[in-house]
């Protein structure tokens, strides 16, 4: 009885550890699929916002509305003969 | 006394081993019951709670033009739902909904009083909206995200790029015809979640990319095609034509720059419109071309030596009666006339008797030649092979007609195919618009080569109808078009309508069209604009349609970097600018002929363009790093990389030979715009100098 207790002791032991560590990698892995799922979305909504930036951006830089915006500026399109080329 | 006490401690360990034999009895008969009787059951509601599936939607593919600049792309927008069966106070609060989204109280508590389950408020709403709908807390009112598709170009391309329906799906243009490329899949994907519903990660959430559209280049310059679309829009409303449209094409490759269309419409409420508004004129649209067909015909007449540029024919003073008819010239009459003065002046009845001398079959053989009676195979939506009857069922004079383009109804992208050919040197190229589609993964899944059908006229005859359309610009009907630093080669049409329902030509509506090409040696853009019906100024193409080509070609020169001075553009071809459609073309077999045809009327290094394409750099302008590495993959050169994104520089420029090992580098930057490269302005500037 006495030989086999010190084994039955480090064995409950060494079980306990494990025992712990399974839990705490299953939370753990738990706590990063939350972490993951949350980066997920936010992923999602930048490159959702980086589209919309960039339709707005587009929308602002079309040509209709630079001509429109050259035009009340007082610009025009250069008349033939109007563009000289400048040599070095 | 310690016998009472031993009796009593029995009697409470039997009392105590009975109770808890009870619980035991009662734990295990309870356990069996979950595990066993109602296990399935219950291991089920289990699943159902912790396991659900989430359905990925599709996000659109985006179409962009031919440097990377967005055209169309979705986005999700906020709509306000709601479960009608769900609601109380249904009163009050269709009063605080018509209040916060602005839709009629009345519209509400109809929707309110259905006895359906889900009804949509309003389907677009802004964010803030959205958010004010949420703070009232009614239940069974929902905010849904749907994506909505925008154009942020307004009417840019709109007739080009079509639209998209409410499901989103392609309804138009462009969007319908590639809408299984564009959509993507539909996917459902297993996740695990909590008690509050919150998503936990598994493996198949790395797949939400697979899903979603491949996004379509376009071969559009943006710039390009803005200003088609301006000027068309102007002399159109000038002119108060029923409609028109306008075609720009690379004649060296066939690839179509602008494509434009009158009236405009905007795509993002394209409902707002007609469908007269959505027609895409410049595919759909057969018309009798006029006189823009005589340089088709007579050149078929050159290449068989049935005339010569300086055989003489009689213009009967504009009037010629064959057969039953009279043939007139309109706006002049002409006495004797060279083949040169017939294309120059236009003169219908001088092409009449070319058209009788050529016969039925060999007018007819010429206008399948060009393309005239064949799909044009481009890519867009309501494509179509042009109309005439069967040669067998031509009248007598049915050639003497087709010589002057009265008869054969043939639609824009016929015409401007059959032009480029001529500004080619003759080589019939496949029209396109697809320059390439990529999935998701930025891996390119198509990507379009110039394509020849093939060698129409031989370059003999290509010089001849060439010269005879410069002297149509110069000093004939086309001199509208002429610009003052570039040479300007081109055709005027003005054809009668048909009306369908007399069998007979209207006597006051005609099709006034002009097409051009620039420069005249070396074309570089290729032009066709059609005006129908022009009810001021006007009838004649060279009076109403000649004046678009002019300012589109105009600006499209100084947009594309095309200086003043033929010189300068052969020394700008051989630096690489102009040699691109050739790199293109060269390879073996047929294409190789034609890419040393090509290259010797540049006056470029015949020996250096006859070798692989693999030793000729290429174009990279507006690829990703992974598409550059992939088109440089089959190169001998080191490939060295800056910056991230779009390619917008390469040391080694587009049609250059690499006769050794040598390193490229390219830079790329995020932004998707492409910029106008003035890296090498000074050094072009110094080259026009010497």
């Amino acid at each position: 009885m006495s030989r086999i207790k010190p084994y039955f002791i480090v064995l409950v032991i060494i079980l306990t550890i494990l025992g712990i560590f399974y839990v705490w990698t299953t939370m753990e892995s738990i706590k990063l699929g939350y972490d993951i799922t949350k980066l997920n979305d936010i992923k999602s909504k930048l490159e959702h916002k980086h589209k919309k930036l960039l339709i707005k951006k587009t929308a602002l830089s079309s040509p209709s509305r630079i001509y429109g915006i050259a035009e009340k500026m007082g610009f025009i399109y250069p008349k033939e003969g109007e563009i000289i080329i400048v040599h070095d | 006394m310690i016998r009472v006490w031993k009796t009593t401690l029995k009697l409470r360990m039997v009392i105590g081993f009975i109770v808890i034999f009870i619980f035991a009895v009662l734990l295990i008969s309870r356990a069996f019951d979950l595990q066993i009787i109602e296990g399935g059951r219950l291991s089920k509601l289990a699943d159902e709670q912790f396991h659900a599936s989430v359905y990925f939607m599709p996000e659109r593919g985006n179409i962009y033009s031919s440097n990377g600049s967005i055209l169309a792309a979705s986005v999700n927008v906020p709509g306000i739902a709601v479960d009608p069966l769900m609601v109380r106070h249904k009163l009050k609060n269709a009063e605080r909904l018509s209040m916060t989204t602005g839709v009629g109280y009345e519209k509400i508590i109809k929707i309110l009083t259905e006895n359906i389950q889900f009804a949509w408020i309003k389907r677009r709403v802004t964010r803030q909206t959205a958010k004010n709908v949420e703070k009232l807390g009614i239940a069974g009112v929902v905010i849904v995200k749907q994506p909505v598709r925008y154009y942020p170009n307004g009417t840019l391309l709109a007739h080009v790029l079509g639209f998209v329906g409410i499901n989103d799906n392609g309804l138009s243009g462009i969007e319908y015809r590639y809408n299984k490329f564009l959509k993507g899949n539909k996917r459902a994907l297993d996740v695990l979640q909590d008690g509050l519903g919150q998503y936990i990660f598994i493996r198949g959430f790395g797949l939400k990319k697979a899903t979603h559209g491949d996004n379509i280049y376009l071969t559009i310059n943006k710039q390009l095609q803005f200003i088609t679309q301006y000027y068309l829009d102007k002399e159109a409303k000038a002119a108060g034509s029923g409609g028109a449209f306008a075609i720009l094409m690379d004649p060296n490759t066939g690839a179509i720059l602008a494509m434009a269309d009158y009236p405009a419409f905007n795509p993002n409420y394209y409902w707002k419109y007609s469908a007269r508004h959505w027609r895409n004129r410049a595919v759909t649209d057969d018309f009798e071309p006029g006189s823009t067909m005589k340089p088709f015909i007579i050149s078929g007449a050159l290449q068989d030596g049935i005339i010569k540029p300086d055989t003489i024919i009689n213009g009967h003073h504009g009037a010629y009666y064959i057969d039953g008819i009279t043939v007139h010239d309109v706006g002049g009459w002409f006495g004797r006339l060279t083949i040169n003065q017939l294309i120059e002046y236009s003169c219908n009845v001088c092409a009449c008797q070319v058209g009788m001398k050529m016969g039925k079959q060999r007018v007819w053989r010429w206008l399948k030649r060009w393309g005239m009676l064949s799909m044009p195979h481009a890519g867009l939506l309501g494509e179509n092979a042009g109309i005439d009857r069967n040669v067998n069922q031509w009248s007598e004079v049915g050639p003497c007609e087709e010589a002057f383009g009265q008869g054969a109804a043939v639609n824009g992208l016929q015409e401007i195919t059959a032009l480029s050919a001529i500004a080619n040197g003759g080589y019939l190229m496949k029209p396109y618009i697809i320059k390439k589609i990529v999935n998701p993964y930025g891996k390119v899944i198509f990507r379009a080569k110039p394509e020849e059908i093939r060698k129409v006229i031989n370059s003999k005859t290509d010089g001849e109808i060439k010269y005879m359309m410069r002297l149509v610009v110069k000093g004939g009907t086309g001199q509208y078009s002429k610009l003052i630093d570039f040479r300007v080669s081109g055709k005027t049409g003005t054809g009668q309508i048909d009306n369908p329902k007399t069998g007979k030509y209207y006597k006051n509506k005609y099709t006034a069209s002009f097409m051009a090409f620039v420069p005249y040696r070396h074309p570089v853009l290729a032009m066709l604009v059609v005006q129908q019906k022009p009810s001021k100024i006007s009838y004649y193409g060279g009076a109403v349609s000649a004046p678009v080509v002019r300012s589109v070609f105009k600006t499209a020169l100084n947009i594309l970097n095309i200086y003043p001075g033929e010189k300068a553009y052969r020394k700008q071809s051989k630096a690489g600018n102009g040699a691109k459609a050739v790199f293109k073309t060269s390879g073996s077999g047929k294409g190789s002929k034609k890419a040393a045809e090509n290259t010797k009327s540049k006056g470029l290094n015949n020996k250096n363009f006859l070798r692989n394409d693999s030793e000729i750099m290429p174009d990279l302008k507006g690829d990703t790093i992974y598409e550059a590495l992939e088109v440089l993959r089959k190169y001998r050169f080191d490939v060295k990389i800056g910056g991230s994104g779009y390619l917008y520089y390469q040391s080694i420029k587009p049609g250059i030979n690499v006769y050794n090992d040598r390193a490229v580098f390219l830079k790329f930057r995020p932004d998707e715009y492409s910029y106008p490269d003035l890296s090498d302005a000074h050094k072009t500037a110094k080259k026009i100098k010497k």
